[in-house]
Order: structure tokens, then sequence, then C-alpha cells
């Protein structure tokens, strides 16, 4: 005889994951529309292309945008050609039963997992001062140079994890079609991740 | 005849200039993190030689300008959000990524995901922001100093969750469909199927995934330094502030200087063992347990 209803455990887990589910979403909502709220309070053009005054108590936020799009645009720099190198050198040049795809991948995970302060601490000390780069860029040099160092290790991982699944999904038909295909395939999966460095 | 010979060969200098490249760069990839490793056991080499490894961890006073450096109290620290909010995120990630794959309807299964994905994307300072404004305040009027063991795990929690219950989707989905059909041929119900044949065929990925998410838990900076409160003490219950590792070298790199800049070199080095085994533990669940593929 089949249970039904609340009766069964089925039942009893359904309604619990249901509220779970209400719960996440309520709480996630929650706080999405917290910050929009909070923020769009405040947003305005002037907020935007504005300097800020008053010791950033009031004004606006472009210098720190642009020196954002900076940090990002040096980081990309860096991070597309080594990180699509990686990812081609893992699925086209590097075989699995070789010793060499595998430690590969190990250091990419190993990277991957390193907490931002680590990099931060590293291209603090390895960027700024051992190398003499200094705090070069006003105040914010040793973020720059920090992020630098991240964007140089941080945020391939994220992008030839993409790489590889995407140039592999592929591999067998593109490769026989000719090498360039695997380039189109390869772009739109990691541009999110591109974000990453972002924050 | 002669012509074609040429192309073949201009061909293959133009695939090995290529190949070394891309070999040299995945080199350059491979090696940053073991660069990383060692520059920082350089840096804090002095001050390892001297104290040796056991003193960090077995003394809690941080005076650093006194040239004491315990960091027991916020390893303690540390390891009591992280843990917090892995108790938190865990659970709730898992019965998330079973409600997306085995109880929701299409529709709500597919917002579901796209929240989480949502949420796994937004700036971890975003979180600490939030948590700050919001969540502190709303400790405060429950019980003392709002920032918090408390605060901090609660914000890393819901960070973790979109993350853990994404990468346990992932592993669910890796388990054959068979196994779900012959579930049902058996008779069995929903849940007895998702319980005791999914969840235990998927076992590996979810661990490891579980794993490397404490990692990220672990090293994270910025939403814990926000709501944390930041005092270097051994919280004696979840409503006291605390200071994590990655807070306080966040908070004292900017004028630290010689044994004490050394002692921070030393607390990342700590951070990096820790991710770094974290990691290794993570690959030998997923190569010990493999029970599928």
């Amino acid at each position: 005889m089949v249970r039904t209803g609340i009766y069964s455990s089925d039942g009893l887990i359904s309604l619990i994951l249901w509220g779970l589910f209400s719960l996440v979403t309520v709480v996630s909502l929650w706080m999405l529309g917290d910050i929009l709220l909070l923020g769009l309070d405040h947003l305005s053009l002037d907020f935007v292309v504005g300097e800020p005054a008053d010791a950033g108590r009031n004004g606006g936020i472009a210098p720190l945008i642009v020196s954002t799009l900076l940090v990002l645009a040096v980081c990309m720099a860096v991070v597309i050609p080594v990180g699509l190198a990686t990812a081609l050198a893992i699925t086209e040049f590097l075989t699995p039963e070789g010793r060499w795809q595998a430690t590969l991948l190990r250091s990419l995970d190993l990277l991957s997992a390193v907490p931002s302060i680590v990099f931060g601490l590293f291209g603090y000390a390895f960027f700024a001062i051992q190398l003499g780069l200094g705090f070069s860029i006003l105040s914010g040099g040793w973020r720059w140079h920090a992020w630098r160092c991240r964007c140089l290790s941080g945020s391939p991982p994220v992008l030839w994890q993409w790489c590889p699944t995407a140039t592999a999904r592929r591999r067998m038909r593109w490769r026989s079609a000719g090498f360039p295909g695997a380039r189109a395939f390869c772009c739109p999966s990691p541009a999110l991740a591109l974000l990453r460095p972002l924050y | 005849m002669a012509a074609t010979l040429q192309r073949v060969r201009a061909m293959r200098t133009g695939d090995l200039l290529v190949q070394s490249l891309v070999l040299l760069l995945a080199g350059v990839a491979a090696a940053i993190v073991v660069v990383i490793g060692v520059y920082l056991f350089l840096e804090s080499a002095p001050l390892l030689t001297g104290t040796g490894l056991l003193g960090f961890f077995s003394d809690q006073r941080w005076y650093p300008l006194e040239g004491e450096f315990g960091m027991a109290a916020m390893l303690a620290g540390t390891l009591s959000v992280t843990a917090l909010a892995m108790l938190l995120a865990a659970p709730v990630g898992i019965a998330a990524a079973v409600f997306i794959r085995y109880y929701a309807p299409p529709a709500f299964a597919r917002f579901y995901r796209r929240l989480l994905e949502l949420l796994s994307g937004i700036p971890s300072v975003v979180f600490g922001f939030w948590g700050l404004v919001v969540l502190v305040p709303l400790i405060a009027k429950l019980e003392g100093p709002a920032q918090s063991v408390l605060a901090g795990g609660l914000v890393l929690g819901l960070m973790i969750l979109p993350l853990v219950s994404l990468s346990t989707d992932s592993s669910l989905a890796q388990v054959p469909r068979q196994y779900w059909v012959a579930g049902t041929a058996l008779g069995l119900g929903r849940w007895a199927i998702v319980r005791k044949v999914m969840i235990p065929a998927a076992a590996s990925g979810i661990l490891a995934g579980m794993v490397l998410q404490t990692g990220r838990a672990l090293g994270e900076t910025m939403a814990v330094l926000m709501v944390t409160g930041n005092v270097v003490q051994l919280p004696a219950s979840v409503f006291e502030p605390v200071r994590a590792l990655t807070s306080n070298i966040a908070l004292e790199m900017a004028y630290a200087t010689g044994d004490h800049r050394n002692a921070l070199f030393v607390s990342g080095l700590i951070l990096l063992v820790m991710t770094a085994g974290l990691v290794a533990v993570a690959a030998v669940i997923q190569r010990r347990l493999k029970r599928y593929g």
C-alpha cells in the first residue's frame, strides 16, 4: 500500500524542504532588497561621476570606479594569456596519462584555494617592496600591487576551471574542424569569472 | 611538391612555437603557488627559528609592540566563526540542492538555482556590509556586544550557502540517471531514493565540495572583519567578539615592521597551510569515495 500525504516520511521531508526553501528565499531577498533600497536612495548621476568631497563624507565615487577598472584591466592583461594558455595546456598538450597534467591540476586546485589575504600579503611584500614598485600610485599603492598579484594568481583558476570543460566538450569536433573554433567556445563562459577580481 | 613540403615544415615550427609558449605559461601558472609558499616561509623564517611554531599556537597573548606574538586566540576566532558558518551552511545547502534536484517543480527549481547563482556572485564585502548594517543591530537587541562570533558565522554562512548548494547540486547531477530509475522500479519512495541511493553515490563530490568551501570560509577577510568586532580574545560564547587571523593581517599590515611584520607572515603561512591541507583532504576524499563514473 502506498502511503501519501504528511503521514509518510516523504510528505514530512517535502514539508521541511519547502520550509527551508522559503526561509532561504526570504533571507536572500531580504538582503538583496536591503542593498537595493539602501543603495538606490543615494544613487544619482552626480554620485557616479562626481569627485569625493569632505574627506569622502560627501560627493561622488568616480575616481574609485576608475581605479577599480584600471586594476581590472591590468589584471585581465595578465590573466587572459596565462589562463588561456594553461587551459589549452591541460586540454590539448598534456595527456591524462602523463604526470604533468595531474601536477598542473593539483597546483591550480591549491592556487584557487589560497585565501585572498595571503595573495595580498605576498603582493605587498613581493611587488611593492621586493621589486621596488613601492607605494607609487598614491595612497592606493599597495592595494594596487596586491590586486595585481592577486590577478596574476587569483583569477586564472576560475578562468581555466571553465575553459577545460568548455574546450573539452566540443574538443573532438573542433579538433577535426581546426583549432580556432575552440576559441569562440572558450570565451563566453569565463566572462563571469573575469569579474571576480573586482572583489 | 616542394611547396607542400615547405608548408608542412612551416606549420610544424609554428606548432612547436605555440606548444612551447603554452607550456611555458602553464608552468608559470603552476609555479605561482609554490613561489607564494616559499616567499611566505622565507619572510616568516626569522621568527620561526626564534620561537618555534608551537609558541604561536600555545600562547594567546598578542601584543605585537611588546614582542608577544601568541596566535591561539585569533586561531580560535577563525575556527569558531568558520565552524559556525559551516554548521549553518552545510545542512541548509545540501537540503537546498536536494530540493532543487528532486522535489521542486521545474519553475521553482529554476528560480532557486538562479537565486543561488546570483548570491554566489555577490562580493563578500557586500555580505559584510549588509551584516554590519542590518544583522548586527538585530543581534544587539538580543544580547550584548553585537559584533560577535554569531554575526560572523551568520554572514559567512549566508555567503557560503550558495556555494555549498551549487557544488552539491553538480555532484548530484553526476549520479547516473539509472540509479533513480532503478530505485523507482524497486518501489522506493522519493526520500528513500535520495537518502539511500543518490546522496551516498554523490557523497565524494558533496564532501569534497564542502571541504573546499570550508577553506573559502577560513580565508574570508572582509566580511569577517566587518562584523566580528576584532577583539583579540578566546570567545567564551557566540555572543563575544573575536578577531580572525585574516582580519588581523588586514588590520595590522599597513603599519607593521620588524618582528611584528614577520609575525603577520607567520599567520599568512598558517592560513596557507590550513587551506592547502583542506585541498589535500578534498582530493583524498574524492579518490577514496568515488563510487561511480
